[in-house]
């Protein structure tokens, strides 16, 4: 492999890591959000119960 | 052992070698460099640092509201892509350094093949290196005959041809048209004639040209050896030093005369 392929070797490499990376990034804050999201509705939810009692 | 040009076999074997070791020496040349990979593989650690800091963030928030039983599934699918997140991280050094140890090794292995080859050249440099700077002066000196040969008798084509012409238009002119033809048809064959002969000419200008292009590839090579591996050619350093001098002049020569491989 000459510098040249190398180069674009290493930058494909890159690349696809970068890719899946962000991917995988995204897609487990995403989750984590929307769990977020989801417990602070039923805190919400908790607390109007509590000051209607 | 290197082998000296003795046969066509073997100024081709000499191509080849010569080719092979001039790319080889072109990609060195280029300064193939890893800092690339490494600012890569720093660039990659960084971005997986930067997910998992966000991760780790999100995680936080979520663990001051609470834990809920039902979410376990979620969690569990939080947990595998946090880990495919890793693993990609770790992944792309370990891609990069092998195409960076590749290299490494590739170059390390050529280096020695050049390096031995070199030696052997080092080796044979008293007994080879003179003739062939004996044999590329007579090659020159062939070839510019050869190639003064071709322009003389240009010359002189050019100059019959005219000569010719103008003697025809001189007799279509005044006196008869059949002698005209005649001239005309002499101009014609000699066209032909000299169409042929040119091609002759060029091709032993062409058949001289290789035939320094070869030995002065060659030539190279042990003026290679001779500035890399001076301890193992068996001459004293006046020689040596005689001898770079020469080989000097011809690269001049060559150089002016612009024969290459291609010729």
């Amino acid at each position: 492999m000459n510098k040249q392929e190398k180069t674009k070797k290493i930058e494909e490499i890159y690349q696809n890591a970068i890719r899946k990376m962000n991917e995988h990034g995204q897609k487990a804050l995403s989750l984590i959000n929307s769990l977020i999201k989801k417990r602070e509705g039923k805190k919400v939810e908790e607390l109007s119960k509590k000051l209607k009692e | 052992m290197y082998k000296g040009i003795e046969t066509k076999q073997d100024a081709v074997e000499v191509l080849h070698n010569v080719e092979r070791r001039t790319k080889y020496l072109d990609r060195k040349s280029e300064e193939v460099t890893h800092v690339d990979g490494k600012e890569k593989i720093r660039e990659a650690k960084a971005k997986l640092k930067e997910w998992l800091d966000k991760i780790k963030l999100a995680e936080d928030k979520l663990n001051i509201l609470g834990d809920d039983k039902n979410d376990e599934i979620l969690y569990a699918e939080i947990k595998r892509i946090k880990f495919d997140l890793e693993t990609e991280g770790m992944e792309v050094e370990k891609l990069i350094e092998d195409v960076i140890g590749e290299n490494e090794d590739e170059d390390e292995k050529e280096q020695n093949e050049i390096k031995t080859y070199l030696k052997g050249l080092a080796e044979d440099f008293k007994e080879k290196a003179p003739s062939l700077i004996d044999e590329l002066k007579g090659k020159i000196k062939e070839y510019n005959q050869q190639k003064k040969l071709l322009e003389d008798k240009t010359e002189a084509f050019r100059k019959e041809l005219s000569d010719l012409s103008e003697r025809y238009y001189k007799l279509k002119k005044n006196i008869s048209s059949s002698k005209a033809g005649e001239v005309k048809d002499q101009m014609e064959m000699k066209r032909i004639n000299w169409a042929e002969e040119k091609k002759n000419l060029m091709y032993l200008v062409d058949v001289d040209a290789s035939s320094i292009g070869v030995r002065y590839q060659n030539l190279i090579q042990y003026e290679r050896a001779l500035d890399e591996h001076p301890e193992d050619i068996n001459m004293k350093e006046e020689e040596k030093k005689n001898i770079k001098t020469e080989i000097t002049e011809i690269r001049k020569i060559c150089e002016e005369l612009d024969i290459s491989l291609n010729n």
